[in-house]
């Protein structure tokens, strides 16, 4: 796969309102967790959340009729395309597709109104409405392909990947991709059944660690063929240099304790990247805080990339599910281009069991190559690998 | 030549199975079923195009599906079908197998269930079996537990335009060299709010026209799952047929892009179906045909279009069931022949498949 | 109706064991492990059945564990709870 160019980055989450502000507050150690603030809690537990506050919502001349889960990937690809120093309008003539992970925006359209199924009656309107990928597609009148990645927690990752093969095989000059993701009763509730949350703020790879906290928030990469970007002059923040996937086959929601999918996935990643292992400089882990995620993960880690440094972000956005691949890309990509990880956020104890641990202070790297992974409910794996801007020198 | 289609299986109204689709097909009455939706007003009876998974047994024991809901069985079933068709069950000939489950709109039945909980009780907590199987990506997952499979896995929940998407992605897969094979298909399930809205819309609007101009009565709303088997196109298999171009966009500016073919089969339903204009992209003396009537309204109809394309092709003939085509054209179709798939969406998007 | 003979009828409907019925439950087989085949996704599930028709609610699983060997001690923990 040749690499694609990333010409612009938006992210919204819990760390900060744009791309710049969440990489700020990284640096900064900044948590802003809490308990729900948009719905009542019944359960006599409580696990704190991710969320994204109002406050970085309200500027934005998007309508609050519609679902965070649309308003946060608009704003999302709003960012991305002014840091390409692009306008909306400049994406109408050529062919650009719009590739969106979500696993709320598939179903919102059916919640709104499911307790009166009288009010059901427009269910055009409500897709649209209510799809992130239609709905930014219509907005910027996008003549590409589009396709909604409903792939649980790796859908943004996947959603990346795919729209990478449409530059590649020249179906699209530029394609806007990313994952996007709002914190629901639904999702809140289905996860405390699941008894996987952590009462606390979560402890990725800590010995003590307990479980996830729910995240929520939108990223996007503009992504862009090298002939739009010759054509632009853009200087693309860096590239997406591989991209890899691959099925567990084994539980609904228990990873292989051999990690062998993510082997596969990796693997794939770095040979359509034509990356080797040691060119990797770090690994942003999925790292959900979960006792049998972590410690695949680190049992794989120490296998493939041993003695690298490698991380988890989410004790600083939470696991905010379709968005949390491209979020993390994001953060990959910029710790990348600074050439410094964060501290792991919630770790503090190594746990025995693990051959590697992540990142307890900050830490400064030094390559062009970095791989972030996601593991899904269902058991799919995804993986990317992230060049920085001078990866192709 | 872009892919081949080695292997086809299909679930639906109709039955299970090509030869049950091949019957619905000929001429065979497919039977409707009344379902009864609650509504403020009362429960109505809604006519319904329902499909049964009994014969998922003959694949896999009961105690294993214990858990599935309607939704992942029917996509189970149907991808059953396909590796069988296409002798692939053995993981030994399998080589590398993708998975793509394309749906419009998901575990439906059981969202709603799921969501009960919400309205009626004050504890608000949900069944942890049934939040599992809402996620979208349930079926995918369970067919590659089921098949051992530990290629990549995909999920795609774009209403009308799912299946054509997941075929572009799946043909992208195989032209990449990412696998030696695909497993794709659609998979949708009945539910309440989808029947009602049926009944709300397309009965209060009697007949439907498509293309031109000719009257049909509304077919019912169906649910069901139609999986194939694509290897890449200079395969050994002997294929149904080869897909030569799949494409999916949406109309901006400029001349519509249309698909050329001797041949035209349209995917009336689904969300777009009271709005799509598909007049404007054939032309007048385009032959035409529409098969609803066979597996019902559903937004993944392009899937089961697919597959009536690849048995047209095989068997060298338009299947009479739901013609459009004018009386006096011969319902042969020349062995050199292209079919064109075409779905129309909702916001002006569009996709289609040729296949020769 | 006994507890014992309610939880059967819970676990046989939401658990959709096809090849079983209350009566062919036998109040002292293991749950897990057994012929049954239950497995962590039934044993979460439970809780929630227990939480919702005993109106028992649980904050870690590790409080269940103990009273999952069987439908006795399973009733024996409900009936503890609804006691205490």
């Amino acid at each position: 796969m040749a690499p694609v160019a990333i010409a612009g980055v938006g992210c919204i989450c819990a760390l900060g309102a744009s791309y710049d502000s969440c990489m700020q507050a990284l640096y900064a150690g900044r948590r802003n967790f809490g308990l729900p603030s948009r719905f009542p809690i019944h359960c006599e537990t409580s696990q704190p959340v991710f969320e994204v506050p109002d406050r970085f919502l309200d500027p934005w001349p998007f309508s609050r009729t519609l679902p965070r889960t649309c308003r946060m990937t608009l704003i999302a690809t709003e960012q991305a395309i002014a840091q390409a120093q692009l306008k909306p309008g400049d994406l109408t003539r050529p062919r650009v597709g719009v590739c969106v992970g979500t696993n709320i925006g598939v179903t919102t359209g059916y919640e709104i109104g499911q307790a009166e199924t009288d009010s059901f009656l427009l269910p055009r309107d409500r897709f649209l409405a209510t799809n992130p990928t239609s709905l930014v597609a219509n907005t910027l009148d996008l003549s590409g392909p589009q396709q909604t990645v409903a792939n649980a927690c790796s859908a943004g990752s996947d959603a990346i990947g795919i729209a990478s093969a449409w530059i590649t095989a020249g179906y699209c000059d530029a394609v806007i991709a990313g994952g996007t993701d709002e914190l629901t009763p639904r999702v809140y509730y289905g996860f405390k059944s699941l008894f996987i949350n952590d009462q606390r703020p979560c402890r990725p790879f800590d010995r003590n660690r307990k479980g996830l906290n729910l995240g929520e928030g939108a990223a996007v990469f503009l992504l862009v063929s090298e002939t739009f970007c010759r054509s632009r002059q853009i200087d693309p923040l860096g590239y997406v240099m591989g991209y890899g996937g691959a099925a567990d086959a084994h539980h609904f929601t228990q990873p292989r304790s051999d990690g062998q999918g993510l082997r596969l996935a990796i693997d794939e990643a770095l040979t359509t990247a034509d990356v080797t292992n040691d060119q990797v400089c770090f690994v942003n882990a999925h790292g959900t805080g979960t006792p049998d995620n972590d410690l695949v993960e680190s049992q794989v880690i120490a296998d493939l990339f041993p003695g690298k440094p490698f991380l988890s972000t989410k004790g600083y956005t939470g696991h905010a599910l379709g968005a949390a691949g491209p979020i993390e890309a994001a953060l990959t990509l910029g710790c990348l281009t600074k050439g410094a990880l964060p501290a792991t956020a919630g770790y503090e104890t190594p746990d025995p069991q693990m051959p590697a641990h992540p990142v307890a202070v900050p830490t400064n790297v030094d390559g062009k190559v970095a791989i972030t992974q996601t593991l899904a409910f269902g058991g799919s794996n995804s993986v990317l690998v992230i060049g920085s801007n001078g990866c192709l020198s | 030549m872009k892919a081949a289609i080695c292997g086809i299986g299909v679930v639906g109204g109709f039955g299970n199975g090509l030869p049950a689709l091949e019957k619905a097909l000929d001429g065979a009455g497919v039977a409707t079923t009344d379902v009864s939706i609650p509504t403020r007003e009362g429960p109505i009876r809604v006519p319904c195009l329902t499909a049964d998974t009994a014969p998922l047994a003959d694949y896999v024991p009961t105690r294993v599906l214990r858990r599935m809901d309607h939704y992942i069985r029917l996509g189970l079933l149907a991808a059953f079908g396909a590796m069988t068709d296409a002798d692939i069950l053995d993981k030994s000939r399998r080589g590398r197998l993708g998975i793509i489950v394309a749906t419009g709109g998901g575990a439906t039945g059981n969202n709603y269930n799921f969501q009960y909980p919400f309205e009626d009780k004050e504890e608000i907590c949900g069944s942890p079996i049934r939040f599992s199987n809402s996620v979208h990506n349930a079926a995918a997952a369970y067919i590659s537990i089921a098949l051992e499979e530990m290629g990549p896995n995909h999920s795609i929940t774009h209403e009308d335009l799912s299946f054509p998407s997941a075929l572009m992605t799946a043909v992208t897969w195989l032209q990449q060299g990412r696998v030696d094979a695909v497993l794709v298909g659609g998979v949708d399930q009945l539910c309440h709010a989808h029947a009602f809205a049926w009944q709300v819309h397309r009965q209060a609007r009697g007949a439907v026209q498509v293309a031109n101009k000719r009257e049909r009565p509304v077919p019912a709303a169906g649910e069901g799952a139609c999986f194939f088997v694509l290897k890449a196109a200079d395969t050994d298999a002997t294929p149904y047929t080869v897909i030569r171009e799949t494409a999916l966009g949406r109309i901006s500016a400029g001349p519509l892009p249309r698909p050329i073919g001797d041949f035209y089969i349209l995917g009336e339903g689904g969300l777009a179906a009271t709005r799509a204009d598909y007049g404007k992209w054939l032309l007048p003396d385009a032959r035409v045909a529409c098969y609803a009537h066979v597996y019902g309204d559903l937004a993944i109809d392009s899937a089961f279009d697919t597959a009536i394309a690849a048995l047209s092709r095989r068997n060298n003939r338009i299947y009479p069931v739901g013609s459009m085509a004018h009386p006096a054209q011969p319902l042969e179709l020349p062995a050199d022949c292209s079919i064109v798939c075409l779905k129309l969406g909702v916001g002006e998007t569009y996709g289609w498949t040729i296949l020769e | 109706m006994t507890i014992q003979q309610r939880l059967k009828e819970i676990l046989v409907v939401e658990l959709n064991l096809e090849d079983f019925t209350p009566e062919t439950i036998d109040d002292d087989e293991a749950l897990f492990g057994g012929r049954l085949g239950l497995d962590s996704i039934d044993a979460l599930e439970i809780v929630y059945q227990v939480e919702q028709n005993f109106n028992i609610p649980m904050k870690e699983m590790n409080e269940a564990r103990a009273a999952f060997q069987s439908i006795n001690t399973l009733a024996a923990f409900i009936e503890a709870r609804l006691q205490g």
